[in-house]
């Protein structure tokens, strides 16, 4: 360009040299703008990029990398960058570019799922990823936590939402039943809540069940709540007839828990505490009668020592009082005697439940000043028979005044052992012994020598001039009764007399008496009625339709 | 330093300069506009490279995010897919529509880049006065302004893509932000081809030779 300038002074590579503003073209604002607005865009994009997570799978059903969207309900928050097997081959690692506004609530409490068809049993879900491919949900409650960049994945999809209000709470029970995971919980028959999850305990003895129950219903759980399973039909036979109740039909497939409250708690505090651990019953009937409350609390615990047998008394057996169930036995076990002499001495681990026995929160201490001051008065502990059949017994409290004076023996060990008394199962053995002990003494002999006198008595009466006589009077007797019935005829006449007069009576009616008059009036009325129904009756014959038109 | 008469004489050398419009002469020291049309009238525009070289700049630019980013959106029941131009080839290629994919190819990613090639060349040669026949400069920048055009039928598929295929939830064609990345990206590309004036090219060639 220079050689041009230099040769031709005149030309326009002059005018381009005359000076800097004139040199420099405005069109390069242009460029210099782009360069800007590309900055500014490369800029606001990596500064409003959201946190980029990594989520571990098991398996990555589905889910490509560029495209799966990462969903809350159902609106898209991020999408999954890359998918690759994790370091040990075992998992699968998805990276997943989220929304910047979600990324304050990534804290523990986040979970991520992905969402496929699923048609088993108890749901059919996710049809629409058939089509449009699978995505990933999350889920995370609206506190923001402490941030956090790695998480595990579900493989099941909660079945609700952390939002969701409500209570969740762990039931154990001995057996999972037909409770599946999803399976409804019912307050007085409405479905209030779902079983989230089950699963067993550590050491496998129980199966633990982590149930919803949503909101407003989780306020009717409170300490004292029972829940049952209802898996299909509950039958009972009683004495009051037979009864079948089914919660749901839903339930008939899926099995379901069920609670609800004794009715003499409902002033309790509702329980708020998630994760509060409950009992779950087989059936309604067992909860009902359940003494679930403190039902392992070694401090309400007695012993009784029953000398003899004990066969029949199991555990869990009631313990009664005045016909309450206020406890139940926890074990039965049996010590040798010294010698073999000796009877041996059964002693029975007692259960008791204070607060039906009125004690609410009582301590150990008022438990046992109270147990002391009954048995003082004369309370104690008998075995009874539960049921005549099986042979089953319970324990009963009975109060004996007569007893008073004996007290609790706190040194017995394991617990505090109550007195007792005969069972009154002793008592029915006692009186059949001695029963058949009495009828061993009977004088059989001296019995059998009076007997025989009898008959020898007997024999001489009817010997006796006094019974030959009687025949001799029935035949006087007889002639009697003739003479009697010869005086009818004279009878017979004279009620053939009364009849005649009775005729006379009647002629007397005369042609000219007042009732012969209107007697004949009334006949001759009868004939004309007569006359005109004959008369009628022709017509009827000759023109039935008489009847309906007139003549 | 040449100073050989030239083959042929320009209007500059003749003190003369016409009107790019209607062709009309005037004196070369001639200050008002075309008495004939109204155009102004220059014997060689202002900062041509210069403008050249920033609208190629720009053009460069914007050929980077349409690339980059995808040209078209497709929401379908089975769900939405993106391409981006390179990307819609492949899918193109795959479902063995081998001419359509040429097609495309070419327009949208050999064109744009021959007409980066060709104007940078020419600006080069300019600026460095390299050694090359009138006839060769003023063909290149010929192909430039000719095959600029035929890099819009990028933009012209998709947008009667998105205007014909619109059924609903069923299928839906969406233009994506590279499309317009790309439409910027050949505008400034002929405004770099057309910045460029001609005249230069032989104006070099005469000095040349």
């Amino acid at each position: 360009m220079s050689a041009s300038s230099e040769r031709a002074p005149a030309n326009a590579r002059v005018e381009r040299a005359a000076n800097l503003s004139a040199r420099v073209s405005l069109a390069w604002l242009l460029p210099l703008g782009a360069v800007l607005f590309a900055g500014w865009v490369l800029w606001q994009s990596y500064i409003q990029r959201g946190p980029l997570v990594e989520i571990s799978f098991d398996k990555a059903g589905g889910v490509i990398a560029g495209e799966t969207r990462v969903r809350r309900n159902d609106v898209d928050v991020g999408r999954v960058e890359s998918v690759m097997l994790a370091d040990d081959l075992d998992s699968v690692v998805v990276s997943v570019r989220l929304d910047p506004q979600v990324a304050s609530y990534l804290d523990d409490d986040t979970r991520f799922w992905i969402v496929n068809a699923r048609i088993n049993t108890t749901e059919i879900s996710g049809l629409s990823t058939l089509l449009s491919g699978s995505y990933i949900e999350v889920d995370w409650d609206d506190v923001p936590g402490e941030r956090q960049y790695e998480f595990v994945g579900l493989t099941e999809p909660p079945l609700t939402t952390r939002g969701t209000p409500g209570l969740r709470l762990t039931l154990n029970a001995d057996e999972a039943g037909y409770i599946y995971v999803g399976s409804p919980v019912f307050l007085r028959q409405i479905e209030v809540g779902r079983v989230e999850r089950r699963r067993l305990n550590e050491d496998a003895t129980q199966v633990l069940f982590d149930i919803f129950i949503e909101a407003p219903h989780h306020r009717n759980v409170y300490p004292d709540t029972r829940f049952y399973g209802v898996s299909g039909v509950e039958g009972k036979i009683g004495s009051d007839g037979a009864s079948v109740r089914v919660e749901s039909i839903a339930a008939l497939f899926t099995g379901g828990i069920a609670f609800e409250n004794p009715p003499e708690v409902t002033s309790a505090e509702p329980v708020t505490v998630t994760g509060s651990k409950y009992k779950l019953f087989d059936s309604r009937t067992e909860a009902r009668e359940s003494l679930f409350d403190g039902e392992d609390d070694h401090q309400y615990r007695l012993i009784a020592q029953f000398k003899g047998s004990v066969k029949g008394l199991r555990r869990d057996a009631p313990i009664e009082y005045n016909g309450i169930v206020v406890g139940k036995v926890r074990s039965v076990s049996v010590s040798l005697p010294q010698t073999a002499a000796e009877s041996s001495t059964a002693t029975v681990v007692l259960q008791f439940q204070p607060r039906r026995l009125g004690l609410v929160d009582a301590t150990q201490e008022d438990w046992h000043a109270t147990v002391n001051t009954f048995v003082e008065s004369g309370l104690r502990v008998q075995l009874a028979t539960g049921n005549l059949l099986t042979g089953s017994l319970i324990v009963k409290l009975v109060t004996k005044p007569e007893l008073d004076g004996e007290s609790i023996d706190f040194s017995a060990e394991p617990y505090p052992s109550v007195p007792v008394i005969a069972s009154n199962v002793e008592a029915v053995t006692a009186d059949v012994e001695t029963l058949i002990k009495n009828l061993s003494e009977l004088p059989l002999d001296s019995m059998v020598t009076a007997a025989t006198q009898v008959l020898e008595e007997t024999r001489q009466l009817l010997a006796s001039p006094d019974v030959a006589q009687l025949p001799a009077q029935l035949a006087s007797s007889m002639s009697s009764l003739a003479d009697a019935t010869a005086s009818l005829p004279a009878m017979v006449q004279s009620l053939t007399q009364t009849s005649d007069n009775a005729n006379d009576v009647l002629e007397g009616l005369s042609p000219d008496s007042e009732i012969y008059i209107e007697l004949s009036a009334a006949a001759r009325e009868l004939r004309v009625a007569a006359k005109s129904i004959a008369a009628f009756a022709e017509l009827l014959e000759e023109n039935p339709n008489a009847i309906l038109t007139g003549r | 330093m040449d100073t050989s008469e030239p083959k042929s004489l320009s209007a500059r050398q003749a003190g003369l300069k016409a009107c790019t419009i209607c062709g009309a002469l005037y004196a070369i020291d001639h200050q008002r506009a075309c008495d004939r049309c109204g155009a102004r009238v220059l014997s060689r525009r202002r900062h041509s490279v210069q403008r050249a070289w920033a609208f190629l700049f720009v053009g460069i630019l914007a050929y980077i995010p349409a690339n980059v980013f995808p040209i078209m959106l497709t929401r379908s029941i089975t769900g939405d897919t993106s391409d981006t131009i390179l990307s819609g080839v492949m899918v193109l290629i795959e479902s063995e529509s081998y001419g359509v994919a040429l097609i495309i190819f070419v327009a949208s990613i050999c064109i744009p880049v021959a007409k980066f090639v060709i104007i940078a060349g020419l600006a080069l040669s300019l600026h460095f006065d390299w050694d090359m026949s009138e006839h060769t400069r003023h063909r290149l920048h010929k192909l430039t302004e000719f095959i600029g055009r035929w890099s819009m039928i990028d933009v012209f598929v998709v947008a009667v893509l998105a205007a014909l295929i619109q059924l609903g939830a069923i299928l839906t064609i969406l233009p994506g932000p590279g499309i317009n990345a790309f439409a910027l990206s050949v505008v400034f590309t002929m405004l770099a081809a057309s910045a460029l004036d001609p005249r230069l090219l032989w104006d070099t060639d005469n000095h040349v030779r």
